[in-house]
């Protein structure tokens, strides 16, 4: 649904508007910890991101925090221990493959000295993990829009009755696509709440056959972004059955990091966060249900 | 006199001259009556000003009639000698004997009746208006002098001409929002004879709805509004289209590089006059030359259209309907967007007695929009809009210099529609809709005390329910929902509030005054809209157990000055606004399709205050004005910005607006208009958090910095070919830059991080150098 919402931009685009670079000058404000991971039902080693927040147009990457303690606590009593990964600094591992379970709320202590007064602070989250909600199945179909070939990608599950919120993810053989923070699609259950997801379209794919052509008409970030399917490949779909607030967390992410929309926006609004204590970022969890299709040749 | 009046007509191409030269030209707009006319212009014998609404009649016949805006009269009568009066509210009435034996020019003076003497205008247009009536913060344009105004590609707007009045600040550039003394656009009641217009832009703010070719005039009372009105804080803009009757059937037109428009009027018979007009922009005829195959399959455009008949029953009785209608369109191969307002009034006018006058009217206006998507797989469909009907009985009373009356009622009936969406496949959903019911009685005087000394005041009862099957939400401090209510019909909700007015003028001299004023108004509808652009996808929303209604207490002050008898106006005015229930979104609100947008509203006060200088030039070859404006306008709402008190969203420190006409020749005039305004106030942001290698900001505090300053010059040049031609057919091209000198002012600024691999900042601005020719026509 948000391609259309930027019909009226187009349109504006049609009078001869004009960008350019544009300095703004502002007092920069103190810098804050920033903290950012999540928990899944899947085995895996999952991660804890802790980083500094810089001034916002800062030419240099935000760096990473070391010497962090950092663990998650079950509300089972569970403890899941983290440390340090060498080679990327602010990055914390866990130190076995461990999965989460859904119904248990999960808390996150990340103990550190960041305003070096030499005493440490505790920055804290909790999440709790929602059930599974499982996908029947998935179903790529080819399909011509605005003059180029794409692919569908549709799926069907049964919707439980309560206020519901989504991620989708997808990988494209062996690698996830489209899944940073500002290319995700979250998804609300507003429009089918309860029901029974008959072939949704959620997400679509760009035929292979069309990236040269695309890449000649436009070398943007919009270009850049795209993800090409061919037949043969292989989609795994996960939905993802995320907290409200984790929702909001990545509406706000993505409605924020381009600044103005005249037509849709709202007030500038600070990102709201989980992390206590001033620190800023987000930390969650949610279960996952996964199906795998294979892209057939159009026929 | 027929020499003179030919000049006149050589010196301007306006409608009044037009007729008059037909009265000298009989061959021109001779019919086949058997009747003959007399017609005239009835005039103030002192001032020379012309008088509207006066009776004049044939004593001992049903014929009669009321002069025009303009002062005109046309009377049918048999041939043979008659009787004819003139009567008028603050005049002696006059009685003459002629002898009709042909159609004839007979134009009536009037002399002011003298226990009122200069002081009380109520119909007719004083030379010393702004120094003499009590009025204060009321700004009045004529179509003509919008005319001259250098427009944005070649579109008069009356909108754009009033973004030019001290006070008045337009909200985006080329939009058609204004803000009025620190207020939001939504405190603004546009109407549209007498109609509530709920979105008064097209082509997302650029052109407003008002056709320049069926609008007469307009008027702004930045405050201080007639008792009668009501309902919104900051201002009332009341457009009305043109009144006066035709003498003939005639049009007027123009094309230009958006659009082409065509009025015509004529008249049925002796009692009835009717008058057409319509717009359609055509810019998107170009889009077949699109590189772009999405681009030609797409089409933009925007049409509307005036119509309204004026029929008088009897010389004591005028019914007249009026009717808008205008839609903007967007499409494209993945889905559409249009919007548009409907408004419909029918009006009758009756004339008691001579001293007291009546007016009753019904009302609708409806504002819609709807969004699709044609997607495959994706099909969807959202509305909302808003639904008024309304009823309105005034009265004018006028008793001697103590007891200048005006009181009546108003109510309304508003049907919100918030948002339904439909998707193909699924249930429908949609934002409840609700009812609310608007109501006032009203009662106004305006008296003499003394020589020097005139007062108005009065009292309003506005009263505010809402109704209806409906489900209403109870919220918690933490504006999450706690509980809910059916109401199952009939009124649930009821505010009712006091709104008292008071003002005066003492006068110093024949050419000064100082006045002074006090007002109340309360507005029960608000708009839920954050973008200063002006987008027509916003909700308007009422009144509630959640939502108190917004109030205003604003007391001004001003000293009028009038010079070379009133070739040059001045003058000085101060205002004070204090605000309570002023609402604002909270961060994150989501104000579209939301069950709970309550909950995402959060309620506080406001202050505004600022000094508004003016000085104006009337007549001479160059004509125009200056006027410089300093202002501050502030909100403290306890949730946002940590309840630190922070500018309201269209506070301009310094405004300046410049504008000039010159008169080279006959054939050419030239006109200039400049304008400053301090930057809009903004939040940037300050630092910045990063998450998988993208960048999200944190914010300064809200409208904590500012934007740069905007400016601009704007030019336009109107040629006349051959303004001494008596041909039917005038004609006149116009020349216009907009923004000549290109200033960028920034319009939107937007944040990217792919340039490089931090965030980099970008300013869109829109129009630099934009010229237009338009050719306007008229027959």
């Amino acid at each position: 649904m948000k391609k259309y919402l930027l019909i009226p931009v187009f349109i504006v685009s049609l009078f001869a508007s004009c960008v350019e670079p544009f300095d703004i000058n502002t007092n920069d404000s103190p810098p804050v910890i920033v903290i950012y991971g999540y928990l899944t039902n899947e085995q895996a080693f999952h991660s804890i991101k802790v980083s500094t927040s810089s001034p916002y147009f800062d030419t240099s990457s935000n760096q990473g925090i070391t010497g962090a303690t950092v663990k998650i606590t079950s509300s089972e009593n569970d403890v899941f221990y983290f440390k340090e990964v060498d080679s990327v600094p602010g990055l914390y591992a866990m130190i076995e493959k461990k999965t989460g379970i859904p119904g248990v709320t999960y808390s996150l202590d990340v103990e550190v000295d960041f305003d070096n007064d030499g005493i440490k602070e505790t920055y804290s989250a909790t999440s709790t993990m929602l059930n599974v909600v499982d996908v029947d199945s998935i179903e790529i179909k080819s399909t011509n829009l605005m003059g180029y070939r794409f692919y569908n990608f549709l799926f069907y599950a049964q919707e439980p009755p309560t206020e519901d919120y989504y991620l989708g993810r997808y990988k494209l053989n062996d690698s996830v696509v489209l899944f940073n923070i500002n290319r995700i699609s979250p998804m609300q259950d507003v429009a089918f709440n309860g029901q029974y997801i008959n072939g949704q379209v959620i997400q679509r794919f760009w035929d292979i056959n069309e990236k040269d052509r695309v890449e000649r008409e436009d070398d943007d970030e919009y270009t850049r972004r795209r993800v090409y399917i061919s037949p043969g490949d292989t989609i795994t779909f996960s939905l993802c059955h995320i907290e409200r607030g984790y929702y909001d967390f990545i509406v706000q992410c993505q409605n924020e990091m381009n600044g103005e929309n005249p037509f849709f926006g709202g007030p500038a609004s600070n990102i709201i966060t989980n992390l206590s204590n001033g620190g800023r970022g987000f930390f969650t969890t949610y279960s996952i249900s996964s199906a795998k299709t294979v892209v057939k040749e159009d026929l | 006199m027929p020499m003179e009046l030919f000049q006149g007509y050589i010196r301007n191409l306006s409608v009044l001259t037009w007729l008059l030269l037909i009265c000298c030209y009989p061959a021109f707009g001779q019919n086949n009556r058997q009747k003959t006319e007399i017609k005239g212009i009835v005039t103030d014998n002192n001032t020379g000003d012309t008088l509207e609404g006066v009776s004049v009649y044939a004593k001992g016949t049903s014929n009669g009639t009321s002069s025009d805006n303009k002062g005109h009269y046309i009377l049918h009568l048999d041939s043979g000698n008659h009787i004819i009066c003139a009567a008028f509210i603050g005049y002696e009435t006059k009685e003459f004997s002629i002898n009709v034996t042909a159609s004839k020019i007979f134009d009536i003076q009037l002399e002011p009746n003298i226990q009122e003497l200069g002081t009380v205008t109520v119909f007719g247009r004083d030379k010393d208006e702004n120094v003499t009536s009590v009025n204060m913060g009321v700004e009045r344009m004529t179509i003509k002098e919008i005319q001259r105004l250098p427009v944005l590609m070649g579109e008069v707007d009356v909108i754009k001409a009033i973004q030019l009045l001290p006070g008045v600040q337009a909200t985006a550039e080329g939009g058609s929002g204004f803000s009025v003394r620190g207020g939001s656009p939504d405190q603004n009641l546009i109407l549209l004879d007498n109609t509530t217009v709920y979105n008064a832009s097209h082509l997302l703010g650029f052109f407003s709805v008002f056709n320049n070719d069926v609008v007469s005039g307009l008027e702004l009372f930045k405050g201080d509004l007639p008792l009668k009105y009501g309902g919104r804080l900051s201002s009332l803009l009341s457009v009305e289209t043109k009144s006066e009757k035709p003498q003939d059937f005639q049009g007027t037109g123009g094309i230009g590089l958006i659009s082409a428009r065509l009025m015509l009027e004529g008249n049925v018979g002796e009692r009835t006059s009717w008058l057409v007009g319509g717009r359609r922009s055509y810019a998107d005829i170009f889009l077949v030359f699109a590189k772009e195959e999405a681009l030609r399959k797409s089409s933009v455009y925007f049409y509307d259209m005036n119509a309204k008949i004026s029929h008088r029953l009897s010389a004591k009785d005028r019914i007249e309907l009026s009717g808008y209608y205008g839609k903007d369109m967007f499409a494209a191969e993945i889905g559409q967007f249009d919007y548009g307002n409907a408004t419909a009034s029918l009006t009758w006018r009756h004339t008691i007695s001579q001293k007291w006058l009546s007016r009753f009217s019904l009302n609708t206006s409806k504002y819609g929009y709807g969004l699709g998507s044609d997607m495959e797989g994706m099909d969807a469909y959202w509305n909302a809009g808003i639904f008024d009907v309304a009823f309105n009985a005034d009265f004018d009373m006028h008793i001697g210099k103590l007891w200048n009356l005006n009181y009546g009622i108003s109510s309304t009936l508003h049907r919100f529609s918030p948002g339904h969406v439909s998707v193909a496949g699924y249930p429908d959903y949609e934002v409840q809709g609700s009812r609310a019911l608007e109501h006032a009685i009203y009662l106004s005087n305006e008296q003499k005390l003394a020589q020097r000394l005139t007062l108005r005041y009065g009292l309003r009862w506005s009263m505010f329910q809402n109704l209806g099957k409906i489900i209403t939400f109870d919220y918690d401090n933490n504006h999450k929902v706690r509980d809910s209510t059916f109401h199952n019909g009939g009124i649930y909700n009821a505010y009712g509030r006091l709104e008292p007015r008071i003002g005066g003028v003492f006068l110093i001299n024949s050419s000064s005054s100082v006045k002074a004023n006090y007002a109340r108004n309360v507005q029960y509808i608000q708009l839920a809209e954050n973008s200063a652009a002006g987008s027509p996808v916003n909700i308007w929303f009422p009144a509630s157990p959640n939502i108190k209604p917004q109030i205003v207490d604003m007391l001004s002050a001003g000293y009028f000055r009038n010079f070379k008898n009133s070739m040059y106006e001045t003058s000085v005015e101060m205002y004070y606004k204090n605000l309570t229930g002023v609402i604002d979104f909270a961060e994150h609100a989501s104000l579209l399709l939301n069950q709970h947008l309550e909950g995402d509203i959060r309620i506080g006060t406001g202050r505004a205050y600022g000094i508004e200088f003016m000085a104006k030039k009337n007549s001479g070859k160059l004509t125009g004005f200056v006027n410089y404006t300093l202002s501050r306008s502030k909100r403290t709402i306890p949730e946002i910005n940590n309840g630190k008190t922070y500018l309201a969203p269209y506070d301009k420190t310094h405004a300046i607006n410049i504008a000039l006409n010159y008169d080279f020749s006959k054939k050419l005039n030239a006109s200039a208009t400049w304008v400053f305004a301090s930057g809009t106030p903004t939040t940037y942001p300050t630092g910045r958090f990063e998450i998988d290698g993208g960048y999200f900001p944190i914010y300064s505090g809200r409208n904590e910095y500012r934007r740069p300053a905007y400016h601009r010059l704007d030019l336009s040049l109107t040629f006349i070919p051959r303004p001494d031609s008596k041909k039917r057919w005038k004609s006149e091209w116009n020349f216009s830059v907009y923004n000549a000198y290109g200033r960028k002012n920034p319009w939107l600024i937007t944040y990217s991080q792919v340039k490089t691999t931090t965030p980099t900042a970008d300013m869109v601005y829109l129009f630099r150098f934009v010229p237009s020719v338009t050719y306007n026509f008229k027959f």
